[in-house]
This record gives C-alpha cells, structure tokens and sequence, in this order.
C-alpha cells in the first residue's frame, strides 16, 4: 500500500496519540498553533525521532525495515531554517542530495547528474548553480535547498515551515512547486503556520495538543469557530469564490 | 581580483602554490639554520655524495617532522571545525593537548624521582624516545574521557564542554606537577610551549605512520563532512549512518592531534588560522579544504621553525611561541578585514 502513515505515535515531547496518512500525489499542509507538535509529528514521520509507542509506516512497511539509505531515497526532509554551508557552491549542495543513491562509496554516474539537473530545473534555481550559497538571497537559498531535498528523487517530501522568512513572491512559488510537485505524484507534507497557504493545499490536517483535530479538504477543515479556539477570538474566516481567505480583526 | 577566475582554475592555483610552498619551505629549511649551508652541499647531502649529518641528521627530521606536524594539526582543525561546524573549534578542542602535557610532566616528575640519573638535562635529552609515547596515551586517553563524559557523540554541545573541562582539569593538574618540582620539569616545559627541536627520525616515522592511518579516511569522507554543514538532522535523513561516522572522523582527527603533540608539544594557531585562510581561497568543500589544508599546514609550520631557529641565533624559540606571535595577530587582522567588508 502507498502512502507515509503515522499510526497511533504518542511521544516523543508533545505527541498523543496521532494518526496521520499522507498519500502519493497530496498535498498535505500540517496547520496548528505553536508548541501543537507538528515539528515533532513531521520529524518522527520522517524517521529523525523515535515514537515512544506507535510507528511509522513507510509504503505499509515499518520505516525501519526500509534501512536508513532505503528511507532516505524513499523520503526527503527539509528542516526550518539553517545550517546553511554558506561556503559550498549550489550544485556540490544538491548533489548531496543524492547520498541515499551513492552511499558513502559510490561515485556519480548519469542518472546521477540527470537527478540533480532536473532538480536545480524543476526549482528554478539553475541559473545559480556555480555560485557560492552564502552570496544567494534568503528566497534563492530555499530553491536550493528544496532541489536538495529533490535531487534524491524521492516519493514523499516533508517540509518544515518552507515558507517562513520569504518575501510574498518567493512564498508564492515555494507553494506554487509544492502543488506542482504533487501533480507529479509525490506525496508532499508541510508544516505551516500561515492558514492562506494551507488553503492552497489538497488537504489539511490540525494538530492541537499533541493530536489531530481536524482533517480533510481546507474548505471543510478552515472554519471560524476551529481556527478561533486554536489562534483566538479575532481570527476571521471569508470565502474568496470556493476558497477559504483567514484574516485577523483584533 | 581572484574571483573573477573560473573557480576550477582558481583551486588549481591554490594546491600548484600549496605545493611550491612546501617546496620551499623544505629547501629553505635545509639551507638556514644556526648555520647557513649553500645550495649544493645540501644537494651533494642529500644525494649521499657527501656525508652532511646537519643536513640528514639534523635539518631534513625537523624539517619533515615540522611538515608532518603541521599538516596534521591543520587537517585535523579543519575535520573538528567541520564536525563540529565551528570555524573557531580547534585540534585540541577534545582535551588532546593538555592529557599529553599532564602525561609527559607525569613522566618527567616521577623518573625524574625514581631515578637521580634522570636529572633537568637527562629528561631534555630523554624526551623524544619516550616521553611522546606518554604524550601520546595522554592525549588519547584525554579524548576518549572526553567522549565518555560527553555521553558519545550524539550532543554536540555536550562534546565541546566536555572538552573544555577535561582540559582545565589536567591543565591544573600539570601545573601543580611542575609546581612540585620546577627545575625537572624545566624541559618539560620547553616541550609544552611546542618545540620540534625533539622530532628525530623515530618521531618522523610515528607522525608519518599517524597520518597514513588518519588522512585516508578523512579525505574520503570529505563529502560526508559537506553533507553535516546541512545539520545533523538533514545529513541523518540522507541516510548517513551518523554516528559511526562522527566516531570515526573524531577518531581520526584526534589520532592526529595525538601524534603531533606527542612529538612536538602543544603548538598553536596553525590548526586554525590554516583551515580558515584555506576556506576564503577554496570555499568550504572539504574534499578540497582537507588535503589542502594538509599541504598548507605542513609548509606553514616547516616556514615558522625556520624562523624559530634563525631569529635568534645561535638559541633557538619554540616553535609554538613563534606561531602563537604570529598566528594571534594575524587572525585579528583577518577579523578585522572580514569586519571593514561585511
């Protein structure tokens, strides 16, 4: 069976007991207020923690079973925020993105190369393959570090906030690549603290306490009476045509 | 200026002038000494054509060990500041270098006491057979105590206050050691403040044994290094088997850290002002900032033992005084560059 699926994990830190699916070819947009354990939820299901009790399944198999290279080619992980290595030009960057495939060992071949070109194309970031990451700006350093995280051609995407500290147009088309890339039939599953770009996804999941509280299609799960108990009462909810708009009227 | 270079011929410069460097400094260093030798009686030396025992004897172990010496702390800084991401963090950041002061002081004190044979000029000439191979243990057992407290290598930060501890505790324990008995200890002293005047043949062949188990390693996992400057979260998710990993390249980086203190004493700077010069030329690919590092390590610290020797004749400086004197300023310098730009 495809699909990434969190079954029944409580712990570590805020986690209680979370059932979570995120299948081929979705996206999923992870929503909920600060300290809710989406951080934890999107690192456990990525295999960087270990559940107290529950697991993971990675294509109906035990993330485990995959073997840390078998999971790493199956799912890509882009945390928030840096490190970044400043000093390392942008192609050596995605082409680490290709590890899981080569091993400590292996040595780049063609499909290799293939790989990495289409994942500099694919995130608009082939002009500056020859450039240093530290001399990018903020919105052009994530197009790397997504064709990172892409590079290894991976079936699911899970992102940590890809969005924070862009400017609206670099925001617009990190959103803008995430539906593109479900299109291609990756499962891809986002942190978010902005309700608007959860609008844009194919579903939306709400994490508050430590459980999910809510999920299903944004115009369904982002309603005026949920998004007020979890951000407060001055959180206001309008339709754009089908699309659910949150503003704030304190 | 360099930048409008295509950077693959930019990085060819860089090794072609490493290596003339090393060149260099191995001729120079030859030549110069409390003596001048001309060019072709160090030739005729070297040759065998005619027997020069300041040249084969003296100059070309000092010179190779100070080569050996230096491409190790060099490469073993940029290794630490690469896994610790830390362009500060330095070769002695696990303790290394005061376990091997504490373990030579312990050895000069106590056969210094057992033994009245083994009086303050005994011990000096005692020191290069047995007293680096107690610099060494020291050394070794200082970094792996390190570890055990940090609780391995999973916390980074614990690793480093680990490291910081271990090393004020057996830096306090040396200096109440010497306290004890400071004529003994006098040459111990010398060696402390880094000196390669003890590095013989003995010494050039531990260091080259040393770096022929250590560096392979490290060059060939240049590209893991890369991929931690993503943080150990990304490098874990690419599949890394992380902490065998970090355990093998501490390993490695402090096997080289040992063996340069064992036989050259704590000498300073070059571990970090290398790797760091190196980064600005070459960026911070360490399949490239490693062996460049060892080359650049290697002529730097031959170049300053020449000047160690020759500065002022007919006495010598330790060595690690002459880096520390100028490794200080000028890192400031390349701070306050770095500051004017930014």
């Amino acid at each position: 069976m495809g699909g990434l699926e969190a079954r029944g994990i409580v712990g570590p830190f805020a986690l209680k007991g979370v059932d979570l699916l995120l299948r081929p070819g979705e996206w999923l947009a992870l929503l909920g207020p600060n300290g809710s354990g989406k951080t934890t939820l999107l690192k456990a299901m990525a295999g960087l923690l270990r559940p107290r009790r529950g697991e993971v399944l990675l294509e109906g198999r035990p993330l485990r079973v995959h073997g840390s290279y078998g999971r790493g080619r199956l799912l890509a992980y882009l945390p928030q925020g840096g490190p970044y290595p400043e000093g390392l030009l942008v192609e050596e960057v995605v082409r680490l993105g290709r590890l899981p495939h080569l091993g400590l060992w292996g040595r780049e071949g063609r499909e290799d190369r293939e790989a990495v070109d289409w994942a500099l194309e694919v995130t608009g970031a082939s002009a500056f393959r020859g450039r240093l990451l530290g001399t990018l700006s903020g919105g052009e350093r994530q197009r790397v570090l997504l064709a990172r995280a892409l590079a290894g051609r991976p079936r699911y995407l899970l992102l940590d906030e890809p969005t924070t500290f862009l400017d609206l147009e670099h925001q617009g088309a990190v959103v803008g690549l995430l539906r593109r890339l479900a299109g291609m039939g990756l499962g891809v599953l986002s942190v978010l603290h902005d309700p608007n770009q959860a609008a844009l996804a194919h579903r939306v999941a709400v994490l508050e306490g430590g459980r999910v509280v809510a999920e299903g299609r944004p115009e369904a799960v982002l309603q005026e009476p949920l998004l007020a108990r979890l951000y407060g009462p001055g959180v206001r909810v309008v339709r754009l045509g089908e699309r659910p708009h949150v503003y704030l009227d304190p | 200026m360099t930048l409008s270079l295509p950077l693959a011929v930019r990085r060819g410069l860089v090794f072609a002038w490493l290596l003339f460097l090393l060149l260099g400094a191995l001729v120079l260093g030859l030549a110069f000494g409390a003596v001048a030798l001309p060019p072709e009686a160090v030739v005729r030396a070297l040759l065998g054509l005619e027997e020069n025992p300041i040249v084969t004897e003296l100059r070309l172990p000092r010179v190779l060990g100070g080569m050996l010496v230096g491409g190790a702390l060099a490469v073993s800084g940029a290794a630490f500041q690469g896994l610790f991401r830390n362009p500060l963090a330095d070769p002695y950041l696990m303790g290394s270098a005061s376990g091997a002061a504490f373990a030579v002081t312990l050895f000069a004190v106590l056969l210094g006491g057992l033994s009245p044979a083994f009086a303050q000029h005994a011990v000096f000439q005692h020191l290069p057979f047995s007293a680096t191979f107690f610099g060494f243990l020291g050394a070794l057992l200082a970094t792996l105590l390190t570890l055990v407290l940090a609780g391995g290598v999973a916390r980074t930060g614990e690793l480093v206050l680990a490291g910081v501890v271990v090393g004020s505790v057996l830096t306090g324990l040396t200096t109440y050691l010497m306290m004890q008995d400071a004529d003994r200890v006098r040459a111990v002293f010398a060696y402390t403040l880094g000196n390669l005047a003890f590095v013989g043949w003995a010494g050039v062949r531990a260091l080259a044994l040393a770096l022929l188990l250590a560096l392979p390693p490290l060059f060939l996992l240049g590209r893991v290094l890369n991929a931690l400057q993503l943080g150990e979260e990304t490098a874990k998710s690419l599949g890394l088997p992380l902490e065998g990993l970090k355990l093998l390249l501490l390993g490695a980086a402090s096997l080289l850290t040992a063996s340069a203190v064992a036989q050259a004493g704590i000498i300073g700077f070059v571990g970090l002002v290398v790797p760091h010069m190196l980064r600005r030329l070459l960026g911070e690919d360490y399949r490239l900032l490693l062996p460049a590092s060892a080359l650049g390590g290697g002529a730097l610290l031959a170049l300053a033992d020449l000047l160690a020797r020759t500065l002022a004749r007919p006495a010598e400086l330790p060595v690690g005084v002459v880096t520390t004197l100028l490794g200080g300023p000028f890192f400031l310098y390349l701070m306050w560059r770095r500051r004017g730009r930014a």
